[in-house]
């Protein structure tokens, strides 16, 4: 079983994510944003960083990528996806995930350690942790701050796919939204970052029960 | 104001014009999640 990590120029975190894979007891290779195949993987994270540099909008360039036709239909094919910070700019700029990250409340940059509870066990990132379960996860965005139409936020509520919420609000997002799921709940995308929380030396390893759950469903694809 | 972009577009006319800076809007210059576009043709 193995994690492909795709890289977009101005991707920073991808290395972090192939440790956290790792810590997580799984395999991670780099995949290049230019390449049209996603080769052999049986998941696919798109990691945080400036995918193109945010110069229009967080996500909107690498949505172009010729990688991401292959992404979307991997996706659609029921093929897990997650999408961390920028990661999750990017599956919205896609259409993959509903929604969009805007600018933070107070236009403050954030970087720091939040709470995040575990609020739906039916993506791919959560199943194997506990609904109520409190993470402490890092952030570290400008544009965090989820935000969606009243229908999307209905549909969202009522279908059980806001996966994780801010215990205290960082960023100004709707419904404390800090992650959320597709339908099918194998789409998934969050702001904070759990693979910088998947060894003791970082601080904390309340992220690993998301990776392993990623892994576990990756595993059974 | 968000951001003003300004740039040339090569077209028969400018309804044709417009239509695809429309386009590219709502595809690629702004989210209409978060954001409106105002076209100005000069």
């Amino acid at each position: 079983m193995k994690v492909g990590v795709v890289v977009f120029p101005g991707s920073n975190c991808e290395f972090d994510v192939v440790e956290g894979v790792g810590n997580a007891g799984g395999d991670a290779e780099l995949l290049w944003h230019g390449d049209s195949s996603l080769g052999d993987v049986d998941a696919v994270v798109l990691p945080g960083g400036f995918a193109h540099g945010d110069y229009l909008r967080p996500g909107a360039i690498a949505r172009f990528s010729p990688i991401m036709g292959a992404v979307s239909e991997f996706a659609r094919g029921g093929g897990p996806v997650l999408g961390i910070c920028n990661g999750f700019q990017v599956l919205t700029e896609a259409g993959l995930l509903p929604g969009a990250l805007q600018k933070n409340a107070g236009l403050k940059f954030l970087c720091r350690s939040v709470d995040v509870r575990v609020d739906s066990t039916r993506s791919g990132l959560t199943s194997g942790a506990s609904a109520g379960q409190v993470l402490r996860l890092p952030i570290n965005h400008f544009e965090g701050n989820y935000t969606c139409d009243q229908h999307t936020l209905d549909a969202l509520q009522a279908e059980d796919r806001i996966v994780l919420r801010y215990v205290d609000n960082p960023n100004g997002a709707t419904d404390n939204i800090a992650g959320i799921c597709s339908p099918e709940g194998n789409v998934v995308g969050l702001m904070p970052h759990p693979e910088r929380a998947s060894d003791e030396l970082l601080g904390s390893t309340d992220g690993l029960v998301l990776l392993r759950s990623f892994l576990a469903v990756a595993d059974r694809v | 104001m968000g951001k003003a972009i300004r740039f040339t577009v090569e077209a028969p006319d400018a309804e044709t014009a417009r239509s695809r800076v429309d386009d590219l809007c709502q595809k690629f210059l702004t989210n209409p999640v978060i954001e409106d576009a105002k076209v100005t043709i000069e």
